[in-house]
C-alpha cells in the first residue's frame, strides 16, 4: 500500500553545520541523482555508519517486494523520477528543492579532487547534505519517508579509471615503448650524444591522436591533430592506433615534433587516404609515416591509387622520406611503392635472438618489376595476433576493447578501458623507422630520401632465421631476402654512417624544391581543409634525385652475423678527421676506398665508436 | 555550401599531357611528364571553389574535393552513395571520367574518383 510522505522537516530549518556558514549555494544540476534504501527485513540500514556491507551482510538489507513497492510509490508522488528498483535499492532522481522539502535535507555543493581520465588531478562538483556526518547521506527519521526508506545516498561523480602513465603488468614475453624498442634498435647511444630528432618534424597519416599520460609525462612534443577530408573530432582517436603507434615514433626520436593527420571515421575505418596524405604533404615535414595500406597482388593500378602512387613520388621527389608499412600478409600498397621505405618485421624472442616476424609481408613486387619489400625491418610479433609491444592509447578505444582481456596470445590480457594495448604488426615498425630517419635527419639534412633509405639498408642487422608472413613463406638468409629486406634497422650505425656521409656530400641540390604548379588563389568561399600553404605544392618541375656528390660505395652491405674477434681482430678505430668537402686536416682528401673502409670499421665493430 | 564530416570526398585528377602516369611512372624519377600542364590544376580548383566545394592542396596529380552530396549532383552531375565504412561511391562507380563533368572541367580534369577505405596494418 502506498504512503504518501507526510512532508519533510522543511527547507526552512537549519543544518547540523557541517556545511560552513559562508559556503555559496554552488550551482546545482537540473538533476540530481541519489539511491534509497527500502525498509530492510533485517532491520539494519544499509547507510548505518561504519557499516561495511558485504557478501556475508548483504542479506540483512534485502527488502520485500512490498516495501519495495512502497518506496517507488512514495518517491514517485513526492515527484522524483524513480529510474530503477530492486530489493536491495531504488534509483532515483529529482531536483535541489524536492529533496530539500521531501526530506528536509540542506544540499550543498563543494569542489573536491578527483582522478580523471587521462590520469588528470581536477577539482569534480560533489552535491552533499549538511545535516548528516556521513558524506552525502540524508536521513529520513522525522520526515515522511520514515519506516519506507532506511535512508538516501546522493550519487557522486565517477570516472573511467585513470590511465596509467604506466603500462600494465602483463605474464607473458613482450616489449615496452619507449625503452625496448630504444635499446633493440639500438637508438639509445645516439640519444646519447643528442641526436634525439630534435627539430625534425614527422607527419603521421593514420587515426588521429588522443592525449595520454605516457606522452605528457615524457614531455613528447604533439602538434594539433589534422583533420582529413571526412572526418571530424581532432581531439579524439576513436580507433587508438594512431595514439599508440605515436609511441613507437617517440621510442626511437623522442625529440621529434609530431603532427598527426587523422583520416578515419568514428567507426575507424580509413577514408579518403590519399587526400589525408596531401595534407601531410602540405604541413611541410620532413618524414611522413603510414601504418596503411590495400593490397595490390597485381596491376594495373585503380586511378586513385595512381594518384596516391602519384602525391608519394611528388613528395619524396621535394625531399619528403615516406615510410610505410610493408603489409601483414598483404601486397602492401603504398608499401611497394618504389619511392617509399618499406619496412617489414623482425621478431626479437626473449633468448634475444632475432628472426623474421611470420606475421608480415614480403614479395617481389608485380605492381614495379624489381621492387622488392621491404627495405629494413623493425620490431613486430609473431601470429596470432602479434601482440609483442604493449602501447599506450586512450582507454575504452577500439583496440583496447578489442585486444583487452583473454589470454594471451588471442589476448593482451589487460583490461578493456586501461588505456594500454598490446600490438604490433608492420604498423609499429614503420612508425619506428620513421624515428629512426629522424635520427639520421638530424644528423645530416643533406641526405636525401634515397640516400636515408641506403643508410639504414647499409647498417641493418641482417636476420638469418624465420620465415615471413605464410602467404609468402619466404625464408629469411644471409644477406638481403624477402623476408626482411636488408635486416634489422640498428640506428646507432645508421646515424654514424649518415654523420659520416654528411662529410663527404656537398650540399644536395634541393631535391626538389617543391614549387607551385599554380600558385594557389582561393576563391571565396573556399575554405580549405587545411590552412593552405603553397610553398609545398604542386610540385614543378620534377628533377631526378641526384646522388651523393662522391659516390660512396661500394658499402658493405651486412655484417656477418658473428663477428669472431679472435679470428676477425677488429682494432680500435683510428682517429679520423675529416673536413668539408672529403679533405683531412693535411688536406689529403679521403677516396672512395677510404669511406669504404671506415664505414667497414663502423659497421662490422661489435661497440662502433662515436665520429 | 561547405563541406561537413561525413560528406562526400573524392579525388580530382587532372589530365596530363601525357595522360595517367600508371603504376611504372608514378615514381619520383619520372612522374614530371604525367603533370598536368600550367594552369590546369588553379582552373580547375578555382572553379569547383567557386561552385562551393571545399578544395585541397594540390598534390602530384590529384586534389581532393568535398560537399554535401547534392552539391555533387548539381555541380558535377556526380551522384554519391554511401559505401562501406563510412566511405563514398557514386552511383555509376568509384572513377566519374573527365568527359562526364560539365565542359568547364572537362579540359583540365581527367576523372574525379571516390577512394576505397584502406586497412590499418596492425596486430589484427
Amino acid at each position: 500500500m502506498a504512503t504518501k510522505p507526510s512532508g519533510g522537516r522543511g527547507t526552512g530549518s537549519s543544518g547540523r553545520g557541517r556545511k560552513p556558514a559562508e559556503q555559496p549555494d554552488g550551482d546545482f544540476p537540473a538533476r540530481i541523482f541519489a539511491i534509497a534504501s527500502p525498509e530492510s527485513l533485517g532491520g539494519l540500514s544499509m547507510f548505518t555508519p561504519g557499516l561495511v556491507p558485504g557478501a556475508e551482510t548483504v542479506g540483512l538489507h534485502v527488502s520485500d517486494d512490498e516495501a519495495v513497492h512502497r518506496a517507488v510509490q512514495a518517491l514517485s508522488d513526492a515527484g522524483f523520477e524513480v529510474l530503477q528498483a530492486n530489493q536491495l535499492m531504488v534509483n532515483f532522481a529529482g531536483t535541489r528543492e524536492q529533496f530539500e522539502a521531501s526530506f528536509g535535507a540542506h544540499l550543498f555543493t563543494e569542489e573536491r579532487s578527483v582522478f580523471k581520465p587521462g590520469g588528470l588531478v581536477e577539482e569534480a562538483t560533489f552535491i552533499d547534505n549538511a545535516d548528516t556526518e556521513v558524506p552525502g547521506l540524508i536521513e529520513t527519521a522525522g520526515t515522511g519517508f520514515e519506516g519506507i526508506l532506511d535512508g538516501v545516498a546522493l550519487e557522486e561523480p565517477y570516472y573511467l579509471h585513470a590511465v596509467d602513465v604506466l603500462p600494465p603488468t602483463v605474464d607473458y614475453y613482450h616489449l615496452n615503448v619507449p625503452d625496448d624498442v630504444s635499446v633493440l634498435l639500438n637508438a639509445q647511444r645516439p640519444h646519447r650524444s643528442g641526436v634525439t630528432g630534435k627539430d625534425v618534424k614527422v607527419a603521421m597519416v593514420d587515426t588521429g591522436f588522443q592525449t595520454h599520460p605516457f606522452f605528457t609525462e615524457h614531455g613528447y612534443r604533439v602538434e594539433p591533430t589534422t583533420l582529413g577530408p571526412g572526418t571530424a573530432n581532432p581531439g579524439v582517436d576513436e580507433n587508438g592506433h594512431g595514439t599508440g603507434e605515436s609511441a613507437n615514433i617517440f621510442a626511437t626520436a623522442p625529440d621529434v615534433t609530431l603532427y598527426p593527420v587523422k583520416c578515419a571515421t568514428a567507426t575507424g575505418a580509413l577514408v579518403n587516404v590519399t587526400a589525408a596524405f596531401n595534407a601531410a604533404v602540405a604541413l611541410g615535414p620532413d618524414i611522413i609515416t603510414n601504418s596503411w595500406g590495400s593490397s595490390q597482388p597485381n596491376g594495373p593500378l585503380s586511378a586513385a591509387n595512381q594518384a596516391l602512387a602519384a602525391a608519394v613520388a611528388a613528395a619524396v621527389a621535394g625531399g619528403i622520406t615516406v615510410v610505410f608499412s610493408a603489409g601483414n600478409g598483404g601486397w602492401g600498397f603504398p608499401g611497394q611503392h618504389p619511392d617509399v621505405i618499406s619496412v617489414g618485421g623482425v621478431d626479437r624472442q626473449r633468448n634475444g635472438q632475432l628472426r623474421a616476424s611470420d606475421y608480415t609481408s614480403g614479395f617481389a613486387s608485380n605492381v614495379y618489376p624489381g621492387r622488392r619489400v621491404p627495405d629494413v625491418s623493425g620490431l613486430v610479433g609473431m601470429r596470432p595476433r602479434a601482440m609483442n609491444i604493449m602501447l599506450p592509447l586512450p582507454a575504452g578505444c577500439a583496440i583496447d576493447v578489442g585486444n583487452g582481456g583473454g589470454s594471451f596470445p588471442n589476448g593482451d590480457e589487460t583490461a578493456t578501458n586501461d588505456g594500454w594495448a598490446a600490438f604490433s604488426g608492420t604498423s609499429a615498425a614503420a612508425p619506428q623507422i620513421a624515428g629512426v630517419c629522424a635520427l639520421i635527419r638530424q644528423a645530416c639534412k643533406r641526405l636525401s630520401p634515397a640516400a636515408i633509405r641506403d643508410v639504414l639498408q647499409t647498417t641493418a642487422v641482417d636476420v638469418t632465421t624465420g620465415t615471413n608472413h605464410p602467404n609468402f613463406g619466404h625464408a629469411a638468409v644471409v644477406g638481403p631476402d624477402l623476408a626482411t629486406g636488408h635486416g634489422l634497422v640498428d640506428a646507432h650505425r645508421a646515424v654514424l654512417i649518415a654523420k659520416l656521409r654528411c662529410r663527404l656530400v656537398g650540399p644536395v641540390l634541393p631535391a626538389l624544391p617543391i614549387q607551385p604548379l599554380i600558385p594557389f588563389t582561393p576563391v571565396q568561399p573556399i575554405q580549405p581543409l587545411l590552412p593552405f600553404k603553397p610553398p609545398v605544392l604542386p610540385i614543378q618541375p620534377l628533377l631526378p634525385f641526384r646522388p651523393p656528390v662522391l659516390p660512396v660505395q661500394p658499402l658493405i652491405p651486412f655484417r656477418p652475423p658473428i663477428i669472431n674477434p679472435f679470428l676477425n681482430p677488429i682494432g680500435p678505430i683510428p682517429p679520423v678527421v675529416i673536413r668539408e668537402g672529403g679533405q683531412d686536416a693535411d688536406g689529403v682528401p679521403l677516396t672512395a676506398e677510404d669511406v669504404a673502409e671506415i664505414e667497414r670499421f663502423v659497421i662490422e665493430s661489435p661497440e662502433p665508436p662515436e665520429l | 555550401m561547405e563541406g561537413r564530416p561525413g560528406d562526400p570526398v573524392a579525388l580530382v585528377l587532372l589530365r596530363s599531357p601525357g595522360g595517367l602516369p600508371g603504376a611504372a611512372a608514378a615514381v619520383a624519377g619520372r612522374l614530371e611528364r604525367h603533370l598536368p600542364e600550367p594552369g590546369a590544376a588553379e582552373r580547375a580548383a578555382s572553379a569547383l571553389a567557386e561552385a562551393g566545394f571545399e578544395v585541397g592542396p594540390v598534390v602530384g596529380i590529384s586534389f581532393s574535393i568535398a560537399g554535401p552530396p547534392e552539391l555533387f549532383r548539381a555541380r558535377l552531375g556526380i551522384d554519391p552513395v554511401p559505401s562501406a565504412g563510412g566511405a563514398w561511391t557514386a552511383a555509376g562507380g568509384a572513377e566519374v571520367p573527365g568527359g562526364e563533368l560539365p565542359a568547364a572541367l572537362a579540359g583540365d580534369v581527367e576523372a574525379v574518383v571516390f577512394e576505397e577505405p584502406v586497412e590499418l596494418l596492425d596486430g589484427e
